[in-house]
């Protein structure tokens, strides 16, 4: 096991190396790499539930939406902007609303540590109510809560209402793409190192005890509602900074266009893990790379028709590779090596 | 809140004819949430798939309709429009079905056997190449067929009920009771139901269930055909709006359980007037959100329920 766990540190090593030297040599694709980083995010996020809990959620969008209001609402309160004002204001001079260099970032951080902290509330919330229900009733109750959350942002006018609301405008000598980059690098890191450490705790093995047979861990004593609502709490902390990462970089926000999207985010954040092989580690972040990859050949290439093709895309990964990119190379080195000897290893891959 | 207090005011004491409207409304096109519903606890009940593309087939059904209803006065302009409007509802049904039975031939019957989760995600897939192949096929442009049926009023004019509501409510009544007909005394409706109560059981009797889920999915496809013509009159049709069905059908699977016909009438209807009400007092942009927002409501209420004697939703 220790030496999975080493084998593990140097892939994210190595994974780090590749993401600092990205930006030196793809200095075009900033925004795709943002995006990137926003993906991997979501996707590592989403399958804390959904591949190692067994929880299947359809309504993480809740919290993508949620961060990405907060961010932009506490943009433009450090500015010293009223946000109803700005809201108002919004079609006409838009321009009048500036910052400074250094008000701009500080309160970008702060908006994303403020996220963080609200969406671990709201998580424990949520998932102390919702996680009560299992299987596919989950799914569709966190679907129905997360289109939901999409109509009655579209009714708050403080908000911007059903029209949405923009991100303060970068001042002079802010490079937003390059600021986005390095965060959401610094929380992808972060994510996978707590990760890393979280699977060799008690806490993760109860995760996965849960995906395995929630009844068995719950007569044998382990504290199972804790377990569902805390991973479901985290998982939304990093979806909420990925929401506002990725509401900064497109810099305006539709409620249910952008924000609680569920129809392109909402789903993309399932199918990532399940193109790289939910349940495991590298898996969802492989799914993240080759999807962000697909998207931006049919964002290119079949404009016009990008968005029935990513549909099919998804009909096609779940019904013909469920297992995704991880469960082939798990299955290639079965065939080729036998079955891996470490029972801990191959029931995470499963 | 003080507009929502001012409506509530005219309802309960200002002008409480009103609340005839709304629930006439609100049972009016509960009887086509009805019909969406019973098509998707159908399949849910017999195939366990949760079809998230039902809402597709709808607006699929409305287009079908629309285009046939339209070309159908190019040719013959003088004959009556309600003719055109009845007849499109089985050529919407028929074209409908069919394409469920591609669907089903090439995406439905390899994830039979694997978990809902699958299901789930596959149709919402398929939903997302219909929404948006609509998208490209028949533009983003809202279409309504113009059934040219007088509102009727009553009371003075104080409640008015539109023609096209009624025809379509009492349209998808017959449609709903030739439907659940045919599964209750057909021998085809009873392979449905044996193969829902026992699949095993059903196979040695000598049932053929693959053939019975295709002939299942097919129905559902009739179903929303119909239903969607019915739509494509009474209200409009867009390429976005059907995870809007979908997600209607999906609260009153959960209120009213799987298999159970009469809660499935009883929720529908409940929904329409619910949904009437909502829009009227919060506004109209509230009227979505409220729907949706059952779903997870309704589920946490019956795991409430469940908990009491130690059990959970499955």
């Amino acid at each position: 096991m220790a030496q999975a766990r080493t084998s593990q540190w140097i892939a994210s090593l190595a994974f780090l190396a590749i993401a600092i030297a990205a930006p030196f040599v793809l200095p075009n694709n900033m925004s795709q790499l943002v995006d990137l980083m926003v993906f991997i995010l979501i996707a590592l996020s989403w399958d804390m539930l959904g591949g190692q809990m067994g929880y299947n959620s359809f309504g993480n969008i809740l919290f993508f939406g949620i961060g990405m209001y907060l961010v932009a609402s506490t943009q433009v309160w450090m500015g010293g902007y009223s946000l109803a004002e700005y809201n108002s204001a919004k079609g006409g001079n838009l321009e009048s609303f500036v910052v400074t260099a250094p008000v701009y970032v500080t309160s970008l951080i702060i908006g994303l540590a403020a996220a963080a902290v609200l969406n671990y509330f709201v998580g424990l919330f949520v998932g102390s109510q919702l996680l009560q229900t299992r299987g596919h009733y989950f799914a569709v109750g966190t679907l129905g809560l997360g289109v939901a959350a999409g109509e009655f942002a579209g009714t708050m006018d403080v908000l911007g209402g059903g029209s949405g609301m923009n991100f303060l405008q970068p001042p002079e000598g802010v490079n937003l793409t390059m600021l986005l980059y390095w965060l959401g690098l610094g929380t992808v890191m972060l994510f996978i190192a707590f990760l890393i450490w979280l699977h060799r705790t008690r806490f993760g093995f109860v995760m996965n005890a849960i995906r395995d047979n929630e009844d068995k861990a719950e007569a044998m004593g382990l504290p199972t509602n804790k377990v569902k609502s805390v991973s479901w709490a985290v998982a939304a902390v990093f979806t909420a900074i990925a929401g506002g990462l990725y509401g900064a970089g497109k810099n305006f926000i539709d409620p249910t266009e952008v924000a609680f999207s569920l129809p392109t985010i909402g789903v993309w954040m399932l199918l990532m893990p399940l193109m790289g092989g939910k349940g495991t580690l590298w898996g969802p972040i492989l799914g993240a790379v080759l999807f962000q990859l697909f998207k931006e050949f049919f964002w290119t290439y079949l404009f016009g028709w990008q968005r029935v093709a990513l549909g099919l895309l998804i009909v096609i990964i779940v019904v013909f590779f469920p297992d995704g990119v991880m469960g082939g190379i798990n299955a290639l080195r079965e065939r080729l090596f036998g079955k891996a000897k470490s029972a801990g290893e191959s029931g995470e891959a499963a | 809140m003080d507009n929502i207090l001012a409506n509530l005011q005219l309802l309960t004491s200002l002008a409480p004819t009103i609340n005839i409207e709304l629930i006439a409304n609100g049972l009016l096109v509960g009887a086509i949430f009805a019909l969406i519903t019973y098509g998707m606890a159908l399949v849910w009940g017999v195939m366990d798939i949760i079809n998230v593309a039902q809402g597709a087939f709808v607006i699929l059904g409305g287009y079908v309709s629309f285009y046939f209803v339209n070309a159908m006065f190019q040719i013959a302009p003088d004959t009556p429009r309600l003719l055109w409007i009845i007849l499109s509802m089985p050529v919407a049904a028929v074209a409908v079905a069919l394409f469920a039975h591609i669907v089903f031939k090439l995406v439905i019957e390899r994830i039979l056997d694997r978990d809902l989760f699958v299901a789930l995600l596959a149709t919402f897939g398929i939903e997302l190449v219909m929404q948006q192949g609509m998208n490209q096929f028949f533009s983003a442009e809202e279409r309504i067929i113009d059934a040219q049926l007088p509102t009727f009023a009553f009371m003075d004019y104080m409640v008015n009920i539109p023609g096209s509501r009624l025809l379509g409510a009492s349209l998808g009544i017959v449609a709903a009771i030739f439907i659940v007909g045919l599964v209750r005394y057909s021998r085809f409706g009873r392979a449905i139901r044996a193969t829902a109560q026992n699949v095993r059981a059903a196979r040695i009797m000598g049932i053929d269930t693959n053939r019975v889920y295709a002939m299942t999915f097919a129905l559902n496809g009739a179903i929303c055909g119909i239903a969607g013509s019915i739509v494509a009159f009474v209200y409009v049709i867009h390429p976005f709006q059907g995870l809007v069905y979908t997600l209607r059908a999906f609260a009153i699977v959960i209120l009213a359980g799987i298999g159970n016909v009469v809660g499935v009438i009883f929720a529908a209807l409940g929904l329409g007037v619910y949904e009437n009400y909502s829009g009227f007092i919060l506004g109209p942009e509230f009227q979505d959100g409220m729907v949706f927002i059952i779903v997870p409501i309704t589920l946490l209420v019956r795991a409430w329920i469940m908990r009491r004697k130690r059990q959970y939703l499955k």
